[in-house]
């Protein structure tokens, strides 16, 4: 009797509905769906027009490519704070690399590195790129070795980065890039962003790394229990070390599309964008206290987060509203992953 | 014989720098006069004038307020990110209620006394708020107070739009000027010496902090112990706001950038554990006016913005790790 009426539930509309919100990351896109629904429905169909959609792939992959690189630093039960700061310390590097020679004259670091003429793509973004390798290494280092918590080492790093870019700017904005960088910000490959490209590739690898590889073992373990990891042959210290490498990536990834899309970088170009990639780690339900969470989860949230803040700007809203919503959001994900907990 | 060999041998200059290195906040204080001294040397003496010092005294009182508030919270493992967004909460409502010009709050320009206590009380029931969600909800206190900070902001923003508020009345100034701010920083110091070595709540502050779990076991009430220190901290923000307020004579958004960071740096300066349980009140007050000397100094010196902030990331990271490399040796 009681296997017939177990099987007479396991088909119903409700028991489908369950196991579907059972698992996470569909509640997340059932969200997203309701939240982008809505938003039609508020500006009148403008928020869907495929134009605004591709607005919102391109402005939420900074962020988006960002929360990748936090989700290995979470998983490790750290967190980065220095993401605007690297972002904004690489981009100023890879601006000045890379301006036309009306800006060249005024920069610093065309001394230093003792350029004629403005370097080209190959050069300047893979520059960028190792600079935030660099500057994640060195978050990496400290936390690691010397034990500096996560939190104090990434905000220190954040001013330091910061500081770096302001001394290769000299607090100037700097315009007039080169022609090709247009490319990784404004370019489109049938009718596709690139920008979104780089934010799904990224994705793509993050989803095989953490999946597929023992690293992904390593870096589940050392964040949900680093001691016994210890005892079972994990380096942590190696595995620590690396995600804020990673994390340091992404960011001088995610600074280097907002700067090919806006063409300039100014030292309050990414003002905010550590709180936006955490919130859209913790909304993806990456745990804060390590061990847990998906790259879905965490294109999902950066999704999320980005459909609120374009739906923001379609519909004129206050800029005050902004830094509210983005609070009660981050807030609100917090609690929510508490009650899931308990 | 034995009784002669037992007897206490003069201590050597060795022995004696040992012990005074070894104390906490003399290291703090040697620190001290020795950026002081060395600032001095670089500046040709323009950082050791009256007037620099004065300077040095008020812009320390508003941060250093801050950081007794801080310490408070970090001596129970948590921080609070947001000191900055709370005071400049404070401080656009305050300044926004006395002046004529946005009467839209109350209907008529407030005097100080009414809206120094209303600064107080807000930026209290902040705290409060962001020790409820910390405490009741088990949330990470970095993340709620990122999220209050947040918040904080936007509100500010909404009481004035976003512009500054100028015109307060005179009598304001006296709070944030020479004897007054220093003086008010140095007795909430004081108070919260007193509460945290000789009352029975420091008490339980200290073993909160030390070992959350045997502290309940003993019976120590935790979670009321989080709330009441992240109000202090709220409170004390409240008050950095005012003072700020009135050094100024205005109210700005930009006003208290990076407040959350110098109170924890200087906190942190202080010789504070950021595990919880390890720290004392006269260590925060050397962190914060060593940190008020070097943030003076790189103004007075005309550092460029590029260098203020690596060296303030450099000096709170190095602070850190300082602490965890002196614990480890012994």
């Amino acid at each position: 009797m009681a296997e017939v009426t177990e099987r007479r539930e396991r088909g119903t509309a409700r028991d489908i509905a369950r196991r579907v919100f059972r698992y996470e990351n569909a509640t997340l896109g059932i969200i997203l769906a309701a939240l982008i629904g809505i938003l039609a429905v508020v500006t009148g169909g403008k928020s869907i027009a495929v134009r605004n959609m591709k607005m919102v792939l391109v402005e939420g992959a900074t962020m988006g490519v960002g929360a990748i690189g936090q989700l290995f630093v979470m998983l490790t039960a750290g967190i980065d704070l220095s993401v605007a700061g690297i972002a904004f310390g690489t981009s100023a590097l890879g601006a000045s690399m890379m301006c036309t020679e009306l800006w060249r004259n005024i920069m610093v670091t065309q001394n230093i590195l003792g350029y004629t003429a403005p370097a080209s793509i190959w050069v300047g973004v893979p520059a960028t790129l190792a600079m935030g390798v660099g500057l994640g290494a060195i978050s990496g280092l400290v936390v690691s070795r010397i034990g500096v918590p996560p939190f104090i080492a990434t905000l220190g790093m954040w001013q330091v980065a910061h500081g770096t870019g302001f001394m290769i700017t000299g607090g100037f904005t700097i315009p007039h890039l080169i022609d090709p960088l247009r490319f990784f910000g404004q370019g489109f490959i049938y009718g596709f962003p690139v920008a979104g490209i780089i934010w799904i590739a990224v994705g793509v690898i993050a989803y095989f790394v953490l999946n597929y590889t023992s690293y992904a073992r390593f870096i589940y373990a050392s964040g949900s229990n680093p001691v016994s990891a210890w005892l079972s042959g994990v380096s942590v210290k190696n595995t620590q070390f690396s995600v804020y490498m990673i994390s340091g990536f992404t960011a001088a990834l995610g600074g280097l599309i907002r700067t090919a899309r806006v063409m300039s970088v100014s030292y309050s170009s990414f003002d905010g964008l550590e709180l936006q990639t955490i919130a859209a780690a913790v909304i993806g339900g990456v745990s804060l206290f390590g061990g847990k969470g998906t790259v879905i989860g965490a294109v999902l949230g950066a999704l999320i987060i980005a459909v609120i803040l374009n739906g923001m700007t379609v519909l004129r809203a206050d800029p005050f509203l902004e830094s509210l919503v983005l609070g009660v959001i981050v807030i609100a994900a917090v609690a929510i992953d508490y009650w899931r907990r308990r | 014989m034995a009784e002669v060999a037992e007897r206490p041998k003069p201590p050597t200059a060795r022995e004696v720098a040992r012990r005074v290195l070894a104390h906490e906040n003399a290291v703090i204080g040697i620190a001290l006069a020795a950026v002081m001294v060395v600032l001095a040397g670089i500046s040709r003496g323009a950082t050791i004038t009256r007037g620099n010092i004065e300077n040095v005294l008020i812009q320390s009182s508003v941060r250093g307020v801050a950081a007794v508030g801080q310490a408070f919270c970090i001596l129970t493992a948590n921080f609070d990110l947001s000191v900055s967004g709370v005071g400049v909460m404070t401080m656009m409502l305050g300044s926004a209620m006395m002046t004529t010009e946005w009467t839209n709050i109350l209907g008529y320009p407030a005097s100080p006394f009414m809206a120094i206590p209303v600064m107080l009380v807000v930026g209290a029931c902040w705290g409060l708020l962001s020790g409820t969600l910390v405490s009741r909800f088990n949330m990470p206190s970095l993340i709620v107070t990122f999220g209050v900070w947040q918040i904080g902001y936007g509100v500010a923003y909404y009481i004035t739009e976003g512009k500054a508020v100028m015109e307060l009345p005179e009598s304001f100034a006296v709070y944030g000027s020479l004897p007054v701010g220093p003086i008010i920083f140095f007795s909430v110091a004081a108070v919260a010496y007193f509460v945290l070595t000789s009352t029975g709540f420091g008490r339980r502050i200290y073993a909160t902090g030390g070992n959350p779990v045997s502290a309940y076991l003993s019976g120590i009430n935790v979670k009321n112990i989080y709330v009441i220190v992240f109000a202090i901290s709220g409170l004390c923000a409240g008050l950095a706001g005012m003072l700020m307020t009135s050094r100024g004579m205005a109210g700005t958004i930009e006003g208290l950038r990076g407040l959350e960071l110098d109170s924890i740096a200087s906190v942190v300066i202080g010789g504070v554990s950021l595990f919880g349980g390890r720290g004392n009140m006269i260590g925060v007050v050397l962190g914060a006016l060593l940190i008020g000397v070097i943030n003076n100094a790189m103004s007075v010196l005309h550092m460029g913005h590029a260098g203020r902030y690596i060296v303030k990331g450099a000096i709170i990271i190095g602070a850190v790790a300082a602490d965890i490399l002196r614990r480890r040796g012994r």
